[in-house]
């Protein structure tokens, strides 16, 4: 089953959409803020980042940019999360690196296409 | 204060208030969570119950700092609107795993209605800005003033205007409709960009959107491409309004799912007529999803209602079969079961109430089971008595061979019943079961207050008349029963009774056992005679009523086995029959059950209700 990594600061959020994903049954690694989770695609190679992209220590706009500028993480694709729902997040996402956006609330179904779009064409 | 700012701060309250409300909503719902057993005994959903409440409380909080915004504190809302969005997302995900972890039916309705309460808020938050669509409007008190009549968005739809959202990425565009559509009393909700279209739909789920198609980012037709391959979205009608005039993008947006087509700049009357027929158009297709979910309501009640009578077989065949549900009444041949406890009128007057009742309780269930594994209606509990029937509502083929295997089963399960009864410190009882096949009326009896499914005719009475010629253990089935069985029968001896609307000579057979594919057989009753040592002579009285008057009978004991006597008698007694046995202080009954083959007058005596002074008798009798 594909891993998926979801850096997100926010303990409850953690924890609840690290168990909706794993009851769809992916494999869920876990970081708390930006560094984490570059350390973490690292070590582990997850096959796609979901990112929050208010973060501590390192935010998700320069983690994606970060991301995008390794010859070895650049593959990782990278959905971000936000709870900002400005029209311009979408563009300043994707800007930064990012595969593709969404918006929280999260709406499992909808995060749950763009995954497997996603996932289906990095294979 | 200056005035503008006294309303302000009114309208900041307003909608402090309102967001409020369904926050508080949510933590009601929780606590009626936790107050049931399914949810607070099991960890797990216990836990997220919590963090639902948590979350909720936060976000109650968080609404605090709305009285402090100015009408520039637009970083402040943004930030607000931020972590409340966060929050929500958490609310409905632990709702949704809950409704996954769930089967309790009154929790999941609480969990539902916390999720309704969450799209409630989220609604009011996209609502709520401090001008006009958070930009710094040119009047801001006249944006105000807008938002006030826009209203917010109330729990009851019914007696609201229509809500509509009108999506265009030009500012004057867009502002020139919404005013068109303001003045029509339209409640009016504005997006500038298919993303803000697309979350504003699902947030606060608009009676119809007006859409542009030529907008940056994200154009009309990509718009139309995610509703409609989205369930919640594409029940909303979204009317395009464009500026080309080309016959060919009006096809492709009705194909991409749009119901109408109008072209920019927009005439008031014709937009008018197109919003109302949408509109129309959306209300029946509502109508038609409420009398959807109002069936499936009803459904669910008929299952509910009717579980407690018949299998879920039965029921889900019932609810699959449109005629099924209209259960008037009708004549059917059906196999009647009617079982009751032996003595047990005499049992009751030893037992306090709560006995009594744990005792049928015991009994009910036990038997309850065994008829629905055997796919019997059980037509009514009435007293101590159990009336099943087996071809109705539904008939098969094999009615009366499960009707035959249901009784030896009940009978085996007595045993486990009795086990019960040790257990709770209560006596040990014994039943009897009469089968009968015939026509009866079948259907809806009683008022239209209180109705139920039953069955009613001679053949209904008839059971009961065989059922009470049986002693405790026993199976008697009528002759009609035997001859529809095609299930092989293991049949004891036949005897012949006089009944009440049957005739004189009614050959009754005693069930001790059924053949494949049930294999069910009765555990004989243990023959150990033991001869009398002293003689001893019974006054038996046949009981007055029921068939003939009375009339007593002289019989001297001869044998005994547990509760059978063999008894000889000067005159021939009727088989089957009660009869009292005088002389003791508690009254003691017994039937007549056989006749011995070779001998005149020699018959078999069941005891079916014993007293201390009887049993004293009988032992003096049979052990010097």
């Amino acid at each position: 089953m594909p891993t998926i990594l979801l850096v997100e600061d926010n303990e409850m959020n953690r924890d609840m959409l690290s168990r909706r994903l794993i009851r769809k049954g992916y494999e869920v690694l876990l970081a708390v803020d930006g560094q984490q989770g570059i350390d973490m695609c690292e070590q582990a190679k997850p096959d796609l980042m979901l990112l929050d992209m208010s973060l501590p220590v390192k935010d998700g706009w320069q983690v994606a940019r970060e991301m995008k500028a390794s010859a070895v993480l650049q593959t990782i694709p990278i959905i971000a999360l936000t709870a900002h729902a400005m029209a311009d997040d979408r563009q300043r996402a994707l800007l930064a690196g990012c595969d593709d956006y969404d918006t929280k609330p999260v709406d499992l179904p909808r995060l749950l296409g763009k995954i497997e779009h996603l996932l289906g064409a990095a294979q | 204060m200056s005035n503008r700012d006294r309303i302000f701060k009114a309208y900041l309250d307003d909608q402090r208030q309102s967001l409020q409300a369904p926050l508080a909503s949510v933590l009601a719902f929780t606590e009626a969570l936790l107050e049931l057993a399914t949810v607070s005994q099991t960890g797990g959903l216990k836990a997220d119950v919590n963090k639902i409440a948590t979350a909720a409380a936060t976000m109650a909080e968080m609404l605090a700092t709305i009285s402090g915004l100015s009408k520039d504190s637009q970083t402040e809302l943004s930030r607000l609107r931020h972590d409340l969005r966060n929050a929500i997302g958490l609310i409905d995900g632990y709702s949704d795993m809950l409704l996954e972890d769930c089967d309790d039916e009154e929790a999941c309705e609480y969990i539902r209605q916390i999720l309704h309460q969450s799209r409630l808020f989220q609604g009011r938050l996209e609502q709520f800005t401090l001008g006009d669509d958070d930009k710094s409007a040119s009047d801001p008190i006249a944006a105000i003033f807008k938002s006030f009549k826009r209203g917010i968005i109330r729990d009851d739809r019914e007696h609201m205007a229509a809500s509509i959202l009108v999506v265009d990425d030009n500012d004057s565009t867009r502002d020139l409709l919404a005013h068109q559509l303001q003045r029509q009393n339209f409640m009016v909700i504005e997006a500038a960009s298919g993303e803000r279209c697309l979350e504003i739909m699902r947030s606060a789920e608009p009676d119809l959107v007006l859409l542009d198609l030529v907008m940056p980012d994200m154009n009309g037709y990509e718009v139309l491409q995610v509703i409609r391959n989205d369930e919640a979205l594409r029940r909303i009608p979204v009317v395009v309004v464009s500026g080309m005039q080309d016959e060919e993008g009006a096809v492709r947006c009705i194909d991409a799912g749009a119901s109408d087509y109008l072209l920019k700049p927009v005439n008031g009357t014709l937009l008018r007529a197109r919003i109302g027929a949408s509109l129309e158009a959306k209300r029946w297709r509502d109508r038609e999803r409420e009398y959807l979910a109002e069936l499936e309501k009803s459904q669910r009640f008929i299952r509910k209602i009717f579980g407690r009578y018949l299998s879920d077989e039965i029921v889900q065949r019932l609810l699959d079969d449109n005629d099924g549900l209209q259960l008037g009444g009708e004549l059917r041949q059906v196999t009647i079961l009617m079982a009751d406890i032996r003595g047990f009128s005499a049992l009751s007057q030893q037992l306090g109430p709560e006995q009594c009742v744990k005792l049928l309780n015991n009994y009910f269930g036990a038997m309850t089971e065994v008829i629905q594994r055997f796919r019997g209606t059980v037509d009514e509990f009435v007293g101590d008595g159990i009336l099943v029937i087996f071809g109705a509502p539904l008939s098969d083929q094999d009615d009366c061979d499960r009707a035959l295997a249901c009784a030896v089963a009940m009978q085996l399960a007595i045993q486990d019943v009795n086990k019960l009864n040790r257990a709770d410190n209560l006596p040990e009882i014994t039943m009897g079961i009469g089968l009968n096949t015939g026509d009866v009326v079948a259907g809806n009896v009683g008022s239209e207050l209180r109705s139920k499914y039953g069955v009613v005719g001679h053949n209904v009475n008839l059971t009961g008349r065989i059922e009470s010629c049986t002693v405790g253990g026993q199976i008697l089935a009528s002759p009609a029963t035997v001859a529809a069985a095609s299930v092989q029968v293991l049949s004891g001896d036949k005897v012949t009774v006089s009944l009440k609307g049957m005739g004189d000579a009614v050959a009754l057979t005693e069930i001790l056992g059924v053949g494949m594919p049930y294999d069910l057989v009765l555990s004989p009753p243990l023959d150990d005679w033991q001869l009398s040592k002293n003689k001893m002579c019974l006054q038996l009285t046949l009981m007055a009523g029921k068939q003939t008057a009375s009339k007593q009978y002289a019989v001297d004991v001869e044998a005994r086995s547990g509760d059978r006597l063999r008894i000889r008698s000067a005159e021939p007694l009727p088989m089957l029959v009660d009869v009292s046995i005088d002389g003791f202080v508690v009254a003691c009954y017994a039937k007549v059950t056989a006749q011995s083959a070779g001998t005149e007058f020699e018959y078999v005596l069941t005891l079916t209700s014993t007293s201390s002074d009887l049993q004293s008798a009988l032992q003096s009798a049979f052990d010097e």
